[in-house]
């Protein structure tokens, strides 16, 4: 018949929608499962000038946290998120060892995405809600957070800038309501992705985040700072090693900062997709 | 089609020039003897070769025709990327008769932003001719400082492959109406004034194209003169029904200043009838004569044709299944080395079919661990199906008999046209055997649940052939499959396909190699071949259909007329049409666009969440 190569042409299309994922819906109708395991710690911080700072020899703070994500394709375009964390903090400050553990902050949301033409390239519109699951009234122990309901907003671009590759450009804001301290936070981050074959991928992200609120305190507990800027670089490989699972490890550290807690830090996942 | 044309010199001026200037003409013709027989020119319409969404990717095609005898051919187009894959094979039927000229544009439908090498050949009766260029595509287009900045590294220049040929090849033709006279004269004779071109922009109010009961017909133009001198003439819309029949027809008196733009909005008198209509948009100016063709809908929901079904179509199918499970598969799968890859196994399996045909596909398999949905590929006319390496799906790319070189000639020993092969008689004619071909391709998977497969998650999908083939697949056994993917099938309301294609200058395939066979077997007539293809017709398989269907038609499809796939599609069952999308290109003919290509990934994983449990 007439030589057009409609089928080749849709396959090609088809796998190269497959295998480059930035944020891309998750499919109507599908679920992703994913499990983390975050590692943090840090002996040392950066001073409100940004410059290095050691803690007392023998302080540090560490943070283990579990985490189990789920993200369920409600429509073509809409998916709706729900993240139950859990942490173990342990805090050595002045040489006395204090710990604390329990369910974090869980945060719900929806992201609406919106693609262009040919569906390669995606605008996402990220809303969420964090409820905390626990309190701060025991100033012993390490707080595991906030302690404070907030909201936040984050809008995305997801493309490919070159051939088996991704990048997400986000901003978001996040707002917690409980302290007239807030804070208000702002977050920008540019990510990189690129398929070294059909399953692996390797990704490297820069963050910056900005935290601006009245109280300009620091801990040594970096989760509960308010007021600090800073910016860290992360760098991952996710290989997919079954047709529904696929791990994923990365690394990151805190490049400069002011105010903040000089963190190296490790997370391992598993995204299981189902069906 | 796209038709454009332009005239470089008024016909007027230039016989009084002729005439004053004659005996210096003479003299000059004697003096330049290398007069071309065929002056065959192609240019980017944007002269960096640089497109973008708004500047979508034209060509501007010039032939001026010396020969004595008129020219027809075809002119062939190949886009390959930067990688050199071939991404778009697109062919125009051209005329042009003798002393005459022709000028027309043709754009490219491509959308993924990228650097493209472009090739085209022309062919025609005595004259053949390839050249060569280059084009990139950026998307969206940038702010002004930015194109400032921008080089665009490609030449515009063509290298020119010319051949000159006496074939006598016979070449489908169509004619072009309004060829002006060529002067035996190059091309680049034509004086700085006449440089340029009308662009014209016509929009339905309806993207889709599509409009229902008392929604008004409304398009919105605009004309660009690019030409240096005023233009003053007609512009004239003519609406047509699929047969060919004058509907209806708006015309307005046109005045361009020189580089001027005009916008206006036109309402098309209301059709009563559901149908597709034909629209020639025809604008005709000092220098420039230009039709172009579009389409739109009107309740295609509504089309009504009659349902050319044979009282025993279903006793004739429950028989020809119950024959083909008689038949031993046979089944012989052998890894090919050569196709597999790195993650995916790729099996070639051979087995029989109605009548003990031999056929085979292309079995893929992802390497990594799990079950799979399987993806069944059928492939065009006579078109052989490689395979189709996945990631998250199995695929099987079937090729039906007859493709394969070994089992062509005891299949077809007479090297028969495929779609007339004993047309003469319904149990023996060939596509009996391959709507059986693809049936059985799936028998196979539902014996090999153990490579892999998901058989709760089947679907199958094709273009033009391919798509009827899956069409037909998912009716003969439609609790075994989820979802069917078919993008401008064919095959469908033979009788009013032949009516509609008969009407037209030239006669497409495949109607066309019917009646050259009808033609040639005086003992056959046209009812008779009817009589077979009604049991082959694609509409009346479509209300057998229980799985959801994602169905493409181009609204300038060549090869089948819109308003009868439109019609075959709302013919599915109940139960599949809620559950199914039709997706209509108001301005592409039989092909689909790279979006809805792209669209088609989101649509094969949405419709494998859901098993098919029955």
């Amino acid at each position: 018949m007439r030589k057009y190569l409609i089928i080749w042409f849709l396959m090609a299309t088809l796998l190269s929608t497959i295998t480059t994922r930035a944020d891309y819906p998750i499919g109507k109708g599908r679920t992703a499962i994913i499990g983390t395991y975050n590692y943090f710690f840090s002996n040392k911080y950066f001073n409100d000038a940004g410059k290095i700072v050691n803690y007392p020899a023998g302080d540090n703070f560490q943070s283990h946290g579990i985490a189990l994500n789920f993200a369920h394709g409600i429509g073509r375009n809409v998916d709706i998120m729900l993240s139950l964390p859990f942490a173990i903090q342990n805090l050595t400050g002045s040489g006395i060892k204090t710990n604390n553990a329990g369910l974090a902050d869980i945060n719900f949301g929806l992201s609406f995405h919106f693609p262009n033409v040919n569906y390669q390239r995606y605008f996402t519109i990220k809303v969420n809600g964090i409820i905390p699951a626990y309190s701060n009234q025991d100033s012993t122990k390490p707080f595991l957070g906030f302690a404070s309901k907030g909201a936040s907003i984050a809008l995305n671009y997801s493309f490919s800038p070159f051939t088996d590759g991704f990048a997400i450009i986000e901003a978001g804001y996040t707002r917690f309501f409980d302290e007239i301290d807030g804070p208000n936070q702002y977050r920008g981050s540019v990510s990189l992705g690129k398929m070294i074959n059909q399953n692996t991928n390797v990704n490297f992200t820069f963050a910056h985040q900005i935290s601006q609120s009245a109280n300009k305190s620091f801990n040594q507990n970096i989760f509960v700072n308010k007021n600090f800027s800073g910016g860290t670089l992360s760098v991952g490989i996710s290989k997919r090693i079954t047709r529904t699972i696929t791990p994923s490890i990365s690394a990151f550290y805190t490049l400069y900062g002011k105010t903040l807690g000089l963190g190296v830090g490790g997370n391992f996942s598993l995204i299981m997709r189902l069906p | 089609m796209v038709i454009k044309q332009k005239t470089t010199q008024l016909i007027g001026l230039l016989s009084l020039l002729f005439m004053v200037f004659l005996p210096y003409s003479v003299t000059a013709f004697q003096r330049n003897k290398t007069v071309p027989d065929l002056v065959f020119k192609i240019d980017p319409t944007n002269k960096r070769a640089n497109f973008n969404a708004r500047f979508p990717i034209k060509y501007k095609v010039n032939i001026i025709n010396n020969f004595k005898t008129d020219q027809e051919g075809t002119l062939v187009y190949t886009v390959s990327n930067s990688k050199g894959e071939e991404v778009l094979t697109n062919s125009m039927d051209l005329k042009v008769n003798a002393r005459k000229k022709l000028a027309a544009n043709f754009e490219v439908p491509l959308d993924i932003e990228g650097d493209y090498q472009i090739k085209a050949t022309l062919a025609t009766n005595d004259y053949s001719e390839t050249q060569e260029g280059e084009f990139s595509y950026s998307g969206p287009p940038r702010k002004a400082k930015d194109r400032k900045n921008t080089v665009n590294p490609y030449s515009t220049a063509w290298s020119a492959d010319k051949i000159f040929e006496n074939s006598t090849s016979n070449v489908n033709a169509l004619n072009v109406e309004s060829t002006k006279d060529a002067e035996p004269a190059l091309i680049e004779e034509d004086g700085p004034e006449e440089e340029g071109e009308i662009i014209s922009t016509v929009k339905a109010s309806r993207v889709s194209g599509l409009y229902y009961d008392k929604d008004p017909v409304k398009y919105s133009v605009t004309i660009n003169n690019r030409y240096k001198i005023k233009q003053e003439g007609t512009f004239n819309m003519i609406v047509e029904d699929e047969l060919g029949n004058h509907i209806s027809e708006k015309k307005t008196k046109l005045k361009l200043g020189k580089r001027g733009i005009k916008h206006f909005n036109i309402t098309l008198p209301k059709v009563s009838e559901a149908g597709v209509y034909n629209l020639k948009v025809a604008i005709n100016t000092t220098t420039y004569d230009d039709t172009s063709l579009y389409a739109f809908g009107y309740n295609i929901n509504k089309i009504a044709r009659p349902i050319n079904m044979p009282p025993d179509f279903d006793e004739f199918w429950k028989n020809t299944m119950e024959e083909l499970a008689k038949v031993d598969p046979q089944y012989k799968i052998n890894r090919d080395e050569g196709l597999s890859t790195k993650n995916n196994d790729v099996y070639r399996v051979d087995m029989m079919s109605l009548g003990n045909v031999p056929f085979f596909g292309y079995l893929s398999v992802p390497k990594l661990s799990g079950k799979y949905p399987v993806m069944v590929a059928y492939g065009g006319y006579k078109k052989d199906v490689p395979p189709l390496n996945l990631v998250d799906f199995i695929s099987f790319s079937v090729n039906v008999r007859g493709l394969e070189k070994k089992s062509f000639e005891p299949f077809n020993p007479d090297n028969k046209e495929q779609i007339v092969l004993n047309i003469e008689n319904k149990e023996e004619y060939v596509y009996r055997g391959i709507y059986m071909d693809c049936v059985r391709a799936l028998d196979f998977i539902y014996a090999h649940a153990d490579m892999k497969m998901d058989l709760t998650r089947i679907i199958t999908f094709g273009g033009s052939q391919g798509a009827t083939l899956a069409l037909v697949a998912a009716a003969l056994m439609p609790e075994r499959i989820n979802s069917v993917v078919a993008s401008n099938p064919v095959f469908v309301d033979w009788k009013y396909s032949l009516a509609v294609l008969k009407k037209k200058p030239v006669i497409k395939f495949p109607i066309n190699k019917i009646i050259e066979y009808i033609d040639q077997e005086k003992d056959l007539s046209e009812e008779q071949a009817f009589e077979t293809l009604h049991y082959f017709d694609l509409q009346n398989f479509t209300p057998k259909v229980k799985a959801s269907v994602n169905y493409a038609v181009g609204l300038l499809d060549e090869f089948v007329p819109p308003g009868s796939a439109f019609s075959a599609y709302f013919k599915l069952s109940p139960y599949a049409q809620p559950k199914s999308e039709l997706y209509v290109f108001p301005k592409l003919g039989h092909e689909i666009p790279v979006s809805h290509a792209s669209y088609m990934g989101i649509w094969f994983s949405e419709k494998t969440v859901k098993s098919n449990k029955k």
